[in-house]
C-alpha cells in the first residue's frame, strides 16, 4: 500500500533522492518546532522578573554562557502554599507573586492551577528532593544565558557592583524562557524575536 | 600494518598455489597488484571525503561556539538552515553522478549539521539543552537515514551517537540506561541486512562499550560488587562465543567476528578472577542471572558437540571457563586462594585456547591463548617478586611450564599442520 503510494515518488527522484528530501523535510520541521515554540513564549505578555546570581563557566560545545541561579531555584515548600509531598524528577508548577521589583513563589502544584489574580505560574522539574527538609532544588529551562565569547566575565563582574536580575517569558502552560537580562534594574541584553 | 601481514601470506600462497598448478603465474601477479594497491587506492577519495565532512561539522560547532553575536538572529537561522540544505543537496547531486563516497560524505555533513542546529538553536534562544534527549533524536534522525538511504556513515554515526547517548542520559538519570537497546538492535538489524563487517564490529564494540560504562549502576541493579559483575560479563562473553560458532556454520564472516569478541571479553574477564577483592556481594538476582547464562551456555555448546561443530574438549573448555566465572563469588575472595586458583585455571585455559585456535585453524585463538599465557606468566612474575624464595619458586615454575611447553607445543604445530595440509587437500 506504502509501496505504491511512494512509487511515483521514487519513480521521480530515485530510492536515494526520495530519502534526502523525507530526510530533509523531517530535520526542517523539527529545528522549526524549537525555533516556534521558543518564538511563543517570547511573544507572551506573561513576563516576570527575577533575582539572579550567575557564574561563569564554559559549555564545550556552545561557547560562554553565564549560569543563572534564582531565589525560586531552592524551595523551602513548608513556607509556601500548595503540595507538601514530592519527589525527584516530578513537574512542579510553582505561583509567583510580585514583590517590589521582582517576583517570588508563594505556592507549588503538581498540577497548572489558576493563580490568584495578579500572580503567574511557571513551570519547572524537581532535580533534588530533601524530605526531611522538605526543600526542593527546581530547573526551570532558563539556568544558562549564551553570550558573546569572552563577555560571560564582563556580566560577572558587573554582578559583583549590583544586582541582576533576569526577565522571563512564560508561555501557557507556564515553560519559561530569558526575554532579558537587567542591571541596576535597566536592560543589557534584550531578545529579538528573530 | 595489516595489509603489509596480508600481502606476505597472499605472496606466499599463491606461490605455493603456483606451484601445485592452481593459479596461473599470471593470475597471482593479477591478484597480487590488486590486492596491494586498488583497495587502499579505491578507499582513499572515500575516506578522505568523510574526514573533511567531520572537519566541516567541528568547523561548524566551533563557530557555533564563537556565538556569533554580530550577526541577526534571522540571519543566523537562516544561515543554519540553508547550511543544512545544502549539505544534503551535495549528497543527492553526488549520488546521481555516481560519486558515492562523495555522497556519504554529504551525508555525514548532513547529520553533523542537524545536530549542530539543535545546539546552535538552543544557543540562539537560551535554551537549556543539557538534557540527553535531543541526542537520543539526532540518533534515531541518523538511524534513519541509514536505514532510507542505505548508508554506512549513517549507520557508524548511529552507533556513536547511541554511546554519546548512553554516557550522557546515565550521567542525567543515575540510572542504567535501556534505552540504548532500542537504536542499537534495529542498527544492529541494518548492519547484518547491509552485510556490513565493519558494522558488527562498531556494534560489538558499542555493547560492550555500553556494559562499561553503565557497570556502577548495574551493580546496583543486580546486587553485586566490581569483581562478581564482570564474572556476569564473562557469562555473557561465553553466550556470545558459542551463538558465534553457532552463526559461523552459515555465515563465516559474522560468526567469527563473534566469537573472537566473546573469546576475547570472556578471557579478559576471566583475568581479573585472581585479583580478589575482599567479600562476596553477590545476591540472589545474581546467581540466578549467571545459572541462566551458564544454562544457556551449556545447552548451545553442547547443541554445536552434536552438530559436530565443537569437540568435547573444546566443549569442556568452554564449561570450565563459565564454570569458574559462576563460583567467582565463592572462590574469588579467600586471600592467597584466588591468585592460586584463577592464575592456574587461567594458564591451564591458555594452554586450552591455543589447542582450540589449532584444531579449528583459528588464528586468532591461537594468538591470543599465547598472548594470554605469555601475560598471565609476566603477571604471575611480578607478583611472586620481592623475597629470593619467591623470585625463585617463579623461576622454577617458570621452567616447569616451559619444559611442559616444549612438549606439547611440537605436537599442536603438528596437529596444526595436519589440519593445513587436510584443509588444502580438500
Amino acid at each position: 500500500m506504502i509501496s505504491r503510494w511512494l512509487a511515483p515518488f521514487i519513480n521521480r527522484f530515485g530510492r536515494f533522492g526520495s530519502a534526502v528530501i523525507v530526510l530533509v523535510v523531517v530535520q526542517t520541521l523539527f529545528l522549526s518546532a524549537i525555533i516556534a515554540d521558543r518564538v511563543m513564549i517570547l511573544r507572551s505578555p506573561n513576563v516576570v522578573t527575577l533575582l539572579s546570581e550567575p557564574v561563569d563557566p564554559r559549555d564545550l560545545f556552545r561557547g560562554d554562557y553565564v549560569t543563572l541561579g534564582y531565589a525560586i531555584t531552592t524551595l523551602s515548600l513548608t513556607e509556601i502554599n500548595g503540595d507538601q509531598t514530592w519527589a525527584d524528577g516530578e513537574t512542579i508548577y510553582v505561583e509567583l507573586t510580585p514583590s517590589q521589583n521582582n517576583w517570588r513563589a508563594v505556592a507549588a502544584f503538581h498540577g497548572h492551577e489558576v493563580p490568584a489574580l495578579g500572580n503567574k505560574i511557571i513551570r519547572g522539574t524537581i532535580s533534588y528532593y530533601d524530605t526531611t527538609r522538605n526543600v526542593a532544588r527546581v530547573d526551570y529551562g532558563i539556568e544558562r544565558y549564551y553570550v558573546p565569547e569572552g563577555e560571560g566575565r564582563v556580566l560577572e563582574e558587573e554582578r559583583n557592583k549590583s544586582a541582576l536580575s533576569v526577565d522571563v517569558a512564560l508561555g501557557r502552560d507556564g515553560e519559561a524562557t530569558i526575554k532579558g537580562i537587567r542591571i541596576d534594574g535597566k536592560p543589557v541584553y534584550e531578545e529579538p524575536v528573530f | 600494518m595489516w595489509q603489509t601481514i596480508y600481502l606476505k601470506r597472499l605472496r606466499q600462497d599463491l606461490e605455493k598455489w603456483v606451484e601445485r598448478g592452481w593459479v596461473t603465474p599470471a593470475h597471482a601477479q593479477s591478484i597480487l597488484t590488486d590486492a596491494s594497491g586498488g583497495a587502499a587506492v579505491r578507499h582513499i577519495p572515500q575516506i578522505l571525503a568523510i574526514l573533511g565532512a567531520v572537519l566541516v561539522g567541528f568547523a561548524v560547532m566551533s563557530f557555533v561556539a564563537a556565538n556569533w553575536a554580530e550577526i541577526p538572529k534571522i540571519i543566523r537561522l537562516l544561515m543554519i538552515f540553508t547550511a543544512l540544505w545544502v549539505a544534503w543537496g551535495a549528497a543527492w547531486f553526488a549520488d546521481r553522478r555516481g560519486h558515492t563516497a562523495y555522497a556519504e560524505a554529504g551525508v555525514v555533513a548532513g547529520l553533523a549539521l542537524f545536530g549542530a542546529n539543535i545546539m546552535l538553536i538552543a544557543q540562539i534562544y537560551h535554551v537549556t539543552s543539557s538534557t540527553p534527549e535531543w541526542v537520543f533524536l539526532w540518533c534515531l534522525v541518523a538511524l534513519a537515514a541509514a536505514w532510507m538511504l542505505p548508508s554506512r556513515s549513517a549507520l557508524a554515526s548511529t552507533y556513536l551517537l547511541a554511546i554519546l547517548w548512553t554516557a550522557w542520559a546515565l550521567d542525567y538519570n543515575e540510572q542504567t540506561d535501556w534505552l540504548f537497546f532500542l537504536p542499537w538492535t534495529l542498527a544492529t538489524w541494518l548492519t547484518m541486512r547491509l552485510s556490513w563487517r565493519a558494522g558488527l564490529h562498531l556494534a560489538l564494540l558499542t555493547l560492550w562499550v555500553w556494559a562499561g560504562v553503565n557497570a556502577e549502576t548495574l551493580q546496583d541493579l543486580i546486587g553485586c560488587n566490581t569483581g562478581e559483575l564482570v564474572a556476569l560479563f564473562a557469562l555473557v562473553a561465553l553466550v556470545q562465543w558459542v551463538l558465534g560458532l553457532r552463526l559461523s556454520s552459515t555465515s563465516i564472516r559474522f560468526g567469527s567476528l563473534l566469537e573472537n569478541y566473546g573469546m576475547f571479553v570472556a578471557f579478559a574477564a576471566f583475568a581479573t578472577f585472581q585479583l580478589e577483592d575482599g567479600y562476596n556481594g553477590a545476591g540472589v538476582l545474581w546467581y540466578a542471572l549467571a545459572l541462566v547464562a551458564l544454562t544457556a551456555v551449556g545447552a548451545l555448546a553442547f547443541g554445536e558437540v552434536t552438530a559436530r561443530r565443537l569437540s568435547m574438549r573444546d566443549y569442556g573448555g568452554i564449561i570450565v571457563l563459565g564454570l569458574g566465572a559462576t563460583l567467582y563469588p565463592l572462590l574469588g575472595h579467600h586471600d592467597g586462594y584466588s591468585l592460586l586458583i584463577y592464575a592456574t585455571l587461567f594458564l591451564a585455559l591458555s594452554v586450552w585456547l591455543v589447542a582450540y585456535g589449532t584444531a579449528r585453524n583459528h588464528r586468532f585463538a591461537i594468538n591470543a591463548g599465547l598472548i594470554a599465557f605469555a601475560g598471565e606468566c609476566l603477571y604471575l612474575y611480578f607478583q611472586t617478586l620481592g623475597t629470593l624464595l619467591n623470585t625463585a619458586a617463579f623461576f622454577a615454575l617458570g621452567g616447569v611450564i616451559l619444559i611442559a611447553g616444549s612438549l606439547i607445543l611440537p605436537k599442536l604445530r603438528r596437529r596444526l599442520v595436519a589440519t593445513a595440509n587436510e584443509g588444502d587437500g580438500q
